[in-house]
C-alpha cells in the first residue's frame, strides 16, 4: 500500500515540528543574529544599516564576544552554574536513589501513595515553596538557632542560612528532587525481583547483589534522572535571585539581567548561545551514556 | 478518513479561537498596588469599561518589555528618566490637555520637569521617594541613626551591619545614592563621578546582603534586614501588616541629609493604544482630586494633587519620607544620554554579577 501524503503518521508529527520550530529553532536563529549586532542608543539592538554624516555604518560586531571571552566574572557565572548543577544533581541522586528503592520495594498497595507523596509538592506554585525555604533558612527560624547554637558553643562565629550558596543549592535540590525519584522509581519498580533472589542464593550478599544486579540494571534511570535535574539547574535563575547573595548568581541571572534590566540584548544571546551550547553538550553525552551503558546490560546477564 | 482528520484539526482549532469580550478591556502597565480599589470601581463605572492592570516591578522591566514590542496598553504609568527614553523611542503619543481637564488641580512644580519638558507627553499622577528604612531596636543597639547615606557606603557602619543591608536591584538608584553621598549630582553624566561613585559601590557591596527591589520589605519583616534601602509606598504597608500581625519588630523610615531620590510616576499614552478616547477618561478620572486622595490614603503613595493633598489627614502629610518638607532635597532621575546609558550598564552588570 502506497502511504499518502498525509497519512496519519505523518500529520500527527506536524504540532510537534512546528512547536520546535516556531519556538525553539526560529527563537535560536534569531538569537544567533543578534548576537552580532550592536546594542542600541535605547535598548534593543541598533539598526543594520545607519547612515552617520553622511557615510554608512553596517552594524554588525564581535564586541558581545570579546566582552564574554575578556571577563573572567562571566566564566565565574558558567563554572559556578555547572558547579551548583553538579552538586545538585549528585545530592538529588544520594538522596532520591534510596527513595526511589524503597518506593519500589514495598508492597504494591502502598506504592501509589508513596508517589503520591513525593507529587504532593508540584501541586503548590514552585515559588511559594521558595518563599517557604526563605522562612525555614530565615535566622529567626528554629533550623538557623539549633545550627548557631551548635556553632557558638564549638566556639564559632554564627553563620546565615539564608542569602547563601547553601540555600541556593538547598533549594535546588528540594525542587528538583521528584524529577531524579520518578524516573528512577520507573526502572527499579521493573526489576525482577527474581533476579536478586537468583544472586542471594548463589552466595552474593546483600550488598554484592545490589552493587552487581541492581545498580547496573538501574543505570538508564540514574542518567535520565541525572539529566532531568542537570539541564534544567543550569538555566536557573529564581532561586539564586531569592535566596542567594553575590557570591551565588548564575548565569541565568546574567541573562535576565541583560535582557530585563540593562537591555543589551547581544550580550545576552551570546551568553544564552553558550549556555545552549554547554547545555546541548551535556545531554550529548548523557545520551551516548545511556547508548552504551542501557539496556544492552541487561542482555549481556 | 482524511476528511476525519481535518475535522478533528477544525474543531481543535475553534477552541484556539478566543471570542470577543462584549466590554471593552482598558489595559494599564503599571506598578503593583497603584490604583485605590474605590478608584477601580468608580473608573470602571465612568468608562463602562473593564480595567485590566499589567503589573511590573521596575521600570527597567516595563521599557524592556516595550523595546522587546509589547504593545496594546492604553496608558502606561512610568517613571522620569523612562518617560524621557520612551518619547526617544518614539513610542508615545503628544497629550492633549483640552482631554483631560483635571490637570489643573496637580502641583505646578511638580510640573515641567527636565525630563518632559512642557509635559508635551507626560502628566504626573503619583510619587514614591526613596529612603532607608530600618529596624528600630537594631539600631538602637548599635547606636546608629541611618539619616546620612554614610550607613551604606561607610566602612565604620558597614562593619556592624554586614549581612543585614539590601539595596535596591537598580543601577539609577544605587549610583544615585553613592553621588549623593559623594557630594555629587546625583544626575551626573561626568566620567570620573559616575567611576568615583563604581569604586564607593564596589567597595561597599560585598557588606550588603543582597541587591533586591521586589521583595525587601519581607526581610525588614522577618528581622534578618536590619536597613534597607525602600519606597516609600512599601513601607507604609508593611508598618500596616507589621501592626496588624503583631510583630515584635519595630520598623522606620528617614531621609537623608545629602539628599534622596523620589520616582515621580506619570501616566502616558503609548502610540501603539488601541483607544485613545479610552486612554485619556483613564488618565483624567485617575487625576481626579477624589481618586489621588484615596490613593494617598489606601497606599502611602505621595501625590502631587493640590486639592487632594489639602483633604488629607496629617496622618499622612506629617510622615516626612512621603511627603518631604525639603523638595529641593528630592532628586527627580533625568534619563542618561546612550553613551552614559551603556557606560552604566557595563558597569552594573560588573557590579552585580562580581563576587567580592
Amino acid at each position: 500500500m502506497k502511504t499518502s501524503f498525509l497519512s496519519e503518521k505523518r500529520v500527527l508529527s506536524i504540532p510537534p515540528l512546528v512547536y520546535l520550530i516556531c519556538l525553539f529553532l526560529i527563537p535560536t536563529i534569531f538569537m544567533i543574529i543578534i548576537a552580532f549586532r550592536v546594542p542600541g542608543s535605547y535598548g534593543g539592538v541598533a539598526p543594520i544599516v545607519e547612515k552617520i554624516n553622511n557615510h554608512t555604518q553596517i552594524n554588525f560586531s564581535l564586541d558581545s564576544f570579546k566582552f564574554t571571552i575578556d571577563n573572567q566574572f562571566i566564566w565565574q557565572l558558567f563554572l559556578r552554574s555547572l558547579f551548583f548543577s553538579a552538586l545538585t544533581t549528585l545530592i538529588c541522586l544520594l538522596i532520591g536513589y534510596p527513595l526511589a528503592l524503597l518506593i519500589a520495594r514495598s508492597p504494591r498497595k502502598y506504592r501509589d501513595i508513596l508517589l503520591l507523596l513525593v507529587i504532593i509538592p508540584f501541586w503548590s506554585s514552585f515559588l511559594i515553596r521558595v518563599y517557604a525555604w526563605m522562612i525555614i533558612l530565615g535566622p529567626q527560624s528554629g533550623v538557623s538557632y539549633a545550627i548557631n547554637f551548635v556553632l557558638g558553643t564549638l566556639g564559632f562565629a554564627p553563620i546565615n542560612l539564608l542569602y547563601s550558596s547553601f540555600a541556593v543549592v538547598a533549594c535546588l535540590v528540594y525542587i528538583n528532587l521528584p524529577f531524579m525519584v520518578l524516573p528512577l522509581y520507573a526502572n527499579l519498580e521493573k526489576h525482577d525481583i527474581a533476579l536478586i533472589e537468583a544472586s542471594r542464593d548463589l552466595g552474593a550478599t546483600k550488598s554484592e547483589s545490589f552493587w552487581q544486579i541492581t545498580m547496573p540494571l538501574s543505570l538508564p534511570g540514574i542518567l535520565a534522572g541525572s539529566g532531568l535535574v542537570f539541564i534544567p539547574c543550569i538555566g536557573m535563575f529564581v532561586v539564586p535571585e531569592l535566596v542567594g547573595n553575590n557570591c551565588s548568581l548564575m548565569i541565568g541571572n546574567l541573562i535576565k539581567q541583560q535582557f530585563l534590566q540593562t537591555m543589551n540584548w547581544p550580550l545576552g544571546s551570546v551568553t544564552s548561545i553558550i549556555m545552549t551550547l554547554l547545555v546541548l553538550s551535556v545531554s550529548l553525552a548523557v545520551g551516548l551514556m545511556f547508548r552504551r551503558l542501557g539496556g544492552l546490560k541487561y542482555a549481556s546477564k | 478518513m482524511r476528511n476525519n482528520l481535518a475535522k478533528k484539526i477544525i474543531f481543535c482549532l475553534s477552541f484556539l479561537v478566543n471570542l470577543a469580550n462584549a466590554k471593552p478591556i482598558l489595559n494599564v502597565y503599571i506598578g503593583s498596588n497603584y490604583i485605590a480599589d474605590d478608584t477601580i470601581k468608580r473608573l470602571q463605572q465612568i468608562c463602562k469599561c473593564s480595567l485590566s492592570q499589567n503589573y511590573f516591578n521596575d521600570n527597567e522591566e516595563m521599557l524592556a518589555k516595550i523595546v522587546a514590542g509589547a504593545s496594546g496598553y492604553n496608558v502606561i504609568v512610568a517613571t522620569s528618566y523612562a518617560v524621557n527614553e520612551l518619547v526617544k523611542m518614539d513610542k508615545l503619543m503628544p497629550l492633549d490637555f483640552n482631554k483631560i481637564p483635571n490637570i489643573k488641580s496637580i502641583d505646578s512644580k511638580f510640573m515641567n520637569q527636565a525630563y518632559d519638558p512642557g509635559n508635551k507627553y507626560s502628566v504626573p499622577y503619583a510619587y514614591t521617594p526613596v529612603f532607608l528604612a530600618y529596624n528600630q531596636d537594631r539600631m538602637k543597639q548599635l547606636d546608629i541613626t541611618p539619616n546620612s547615606w554614610a550607613v551604606v557606603f561607610d566602612p565604620k557602619y558597614l562593619a556592624k551591619l554586614k549581612g543585614h543591608i539590601t539595596m535596591f536591584n537598580s543601577s539609577r538608584h544605587i549610583f544615585a545614592a553613592a553621588l549623593l553621598y559623594l557630594g555629587k549630582d546625583p544626575n551626573t553624566t561626568n566620567r570620573s563621578d559616575l567611576e568615583a561613585a563604581r569604586k564607593l559601590i564596589d567597595k561597599s557591596s560585598p557588606y550588603w546582603a543582597k541587591f533586591d527591589s521586589d521583595s525587601y520589605y519581607r526581610g525588614l519583616l522577618r528581622g534578618d534586614i536590619w536597613l534597607a534601602m525602600s519606597y516609600s509606598i512599601d513601607i507604609y504597608k508593611t508598618i500596616q501588616d507589621a501592626a496588624a500581625s503583631h510583630s515584635p519588630i519595630k520598623l522606620a523610615a528617614i531621609l537623608q541629609n545629602e539628599g534622596n531620590m523620589y520616582e515621580l510616576d506619570n501616566m502616558v499614552i503609548p502610540k501603539s493604544s488601541p483607544n485613545k478616547n479610552l486612554s485619556y477618561s483613564f488618565i483624567n478620572n485617575a487625576l481626579d482630586p477624589q481618586s489621588a486622595y484615596e490613593l494617598s490614603k489606601a497606599t502611602g503613595s505621595s501625590i502631587p494633587n493640590a486639592i487632594a493633598f489639602k483633604k488629607l489627614s496629617t496622618d499622612i502629610t506629617g510622615i516626612d519620607w512621603i511627603y518631604p518638607k525639603d523638595m529641593k532635597k528630592m532628586h527627580v532621575l533625568e534619563a542618561y544620554d546612550p553613551k552614559t546609558r551603556i557606560l552604566v550598564n557595563e558597569m552594573w552588570t560588573e557590579i552585580q554579577m562580581e563576587c567580592h
